[in-house]
């Protein structure tokens, strides 16, 4: 496995199915005399931005954006996606999601009615 | 039997998705102006639109990634941050283009400036995306798109010169207006092959989960829908070509275009034109609404799909809101809509190859593509098409400051 190629950018799916962010940054240990060793993905805006400038990474530090560790004992499988067995729905993955749902969204009409699904053959 | 349907769906789709409030200003504006001389550039978009449509299909198919996944993962964020960015402002630009066609339209009908249009439309817009489910969208949107056809039938019915029409589709530089001619040729290229087209046929093709088995469907979808959608921008061309280019309009407000439909439909012409505008630009604001939904929700991970209820992915919800919100906002301060569409096109053309280059290198990787990548003839047309974008992103801007106006 290639970690720049098969791991970082990949998307992210939790232990019951759900998208949980891209993988924005892999975190290496280095001990004295032991080899490398990866010792958890981090998943959150405030990584991200931190690969394409400096700037964007003060900004959006700011906004109080938290990231997601998930040590690399968690990760059930790597292939189209990256698999956890962890859950994600309690992780500061979701806070916005959350928010904007409890605080706007649902106050909305029709946010939670039940989108008609075609039936694929 | 079913495959005959998807298919017959999906260029009915195609059609609507090809036919926006770009396509129609500048096909329109380019018969005002120069006759049949620009069908060649609708032409050579078509080509280039065909095979890329047809690549962004495929990757979804063949890989279970969009393009905007699949980008991000080959190429790093840092790349990614880029297309991403511009993509964004000028789907905004474009989402403002359409809502203000579609205003311009009603406007034509009922008298009412436009500009107050503007909230109700995109009201329209947000409800449509909110409560209705990608299926349905398609499926009416691509039904009610056939009213487009009077375009064909009003070509027909003016009798063209067919030798024109011919020689049309080979460049000849006018001997006045050539930086007018040129910019037309870039924006009806630039309205052919946006880039949120690729972004969102990736995602759709996702949506409807499709997969091997409709590779084929992909194929005829692609090269017929868009073959078709290219018909009837011809025949705009045409029709604009017989009667304002005859009356010597030359298309540089939208409130002369609808006349010509009067000269083959009589009065009917002006409510023909008027419903085209209006639902092409209604289907496409829809499209562009859902796809920064899809690119930014893609971009970071987020659970994303047309079929969830707003309260399952209430971020990509709240994307579109704020976009369609915005762009209505900008469409109420009464900013001249064609200028827009025009602006638009050519910043589309401008942002081209940082999406077609990386979908063209995705294509020929077998990570993604396996034994489906591309042979040597749509890397042929790819590598042309990437070419050209190059080269039309170059010259958009100073054709836009010489040629624009």
């Amino acid at each position: 496995m290639r970690l720049t190629a098969d791991v970082l950018d990949q998307q992210v799916i939790d232990c019951c199915q759900r998208k949980a962010g891209k993988v924005d940054g892999i975190a290496i240990e280095v001990f004295n005399g032991a080899p490398p060793r990866v010792a958890y993905i981090e998943i959150g805006s405030n990584i991200l931005a931190r690969r394409v400038s400096k700037r964007l990474e003060r900004f959006v530090r700011k906004l109080h954006a938290k990231s997601f560790r998930v040590p690399w004992s968690a990760i059930a499988k790597v292939d189209v996606s990256v698999t956890l067995n962890v859950d994600a729905a309690n992780s500061p993955l979701y806070d916005v999601e959350k928010w904007l749902r409890t605080h706007i969204v649902e106050k909305i009409p029709f946010s939670a009615h039940h989108k008609h699904q075609e039936k694929n053959d | 039997m079913k495959n005959i349907l998807k298919v017959t769906l999906g260029i009915l789709t195609s059609i609507g998705g090809f036919l926006d409030a770009g396509a129609i200003a500048t096909n329109a504006s380019a018969g005002a102006n120069f006759g049949m001389g620009l069908l060649w550039a609708t032409a050579l978009g078509t080509l280039f639109a065909i095979f890329l449509v047809e690549m962004s299909g495929r990757l979804a198919v063949v890989s279970k990634h969009t393009l905007a996944d699949a980008m991000r993962e080959h190429f790093g964020f840092r790349y990614h941050a880029i297309p991403l960015a511009t993509e964004l402002l000028v789907d905004f630009l474009v989402l403002t283009a359409e809502i203000g066609g579609a205003c311009i339209a009603l406007q034509f009908v009922t008298g009412i400036p436009f500009k107050w249009f503007a909230l109700p439309v995109g009201l329209c817009i947000w409800v449509t995306i909110w409560i209705g489910s990608f299926g349905r969208i398609e499926k009416a949107t691509a039904f009610i798109g056939l009213i487009t056809i009077c375009f064909i039938v009003g070509a027909f019915r003016l009798r063209p010169d067919m030798h024109a029409i011919a020689s049309g589709f080979v460049p000849h530089q006018p001997p006045q207006d050539a930086a007018h001619y040129w910019f037309l040729s870039v924006s009806i290229i630039g309205a052919i092959i946006t880039p949120y087209v690729f972004y969102f046929y990736s995602s759709g093709a996702i949506e409807e989960k499709w997969d091997f088995k409709d590779l084929g469907v992909n194929r005829a979808v692609a090269a017929l829908g868009m073959t078709f959608g290219c018909i009837i921008a011809m025949g705009i061309t045409v029709v604009a070509a017989q009667t304002l280019q005859r009356a010597g309009i030359a298309v540089d407000r939208f409130e002369q275009a609808p006349l010509m439909l009067t000269d083959p439909f009589g009065r009917w012409g002006v409510f023909l034109f008027a419903a085209s505008l209006a639902i092409c630009c209604f289907g496409a604001a829809i499209e562009v609404a859902l796809a920064v939904a899809y690119v930014v929700g893609q971009a970071f991970g987020w659970r994303w799909g047309e079929d969830l209820s707003p309260k399952d992915n209430a971020r990509f919800a709240m994307t579109y809101t704020i976009f369609i919100l915005l762009a209505a906002l900008v469409t109420f301060t009464g900013i001249d809509p064609l200028k827009v569409t025009m602006f638009s096109m050519a910043m589309a053309v401008v942002i081209l190859p940082l999406v077609i280059l990386p979908l063209l290198v995705i294509m020929n990787d077998e990570k993604y593509l396996k034994e489906q990548r591309n042979g040597w003839i749509s890397n042929t047309v790819g590598v042309a098409a990437v070419v050209a974008a190059i080269i039309l992103a170059i010259v958009a801007i100073p054709l836009e400051i010489i040629g624009g106006g």
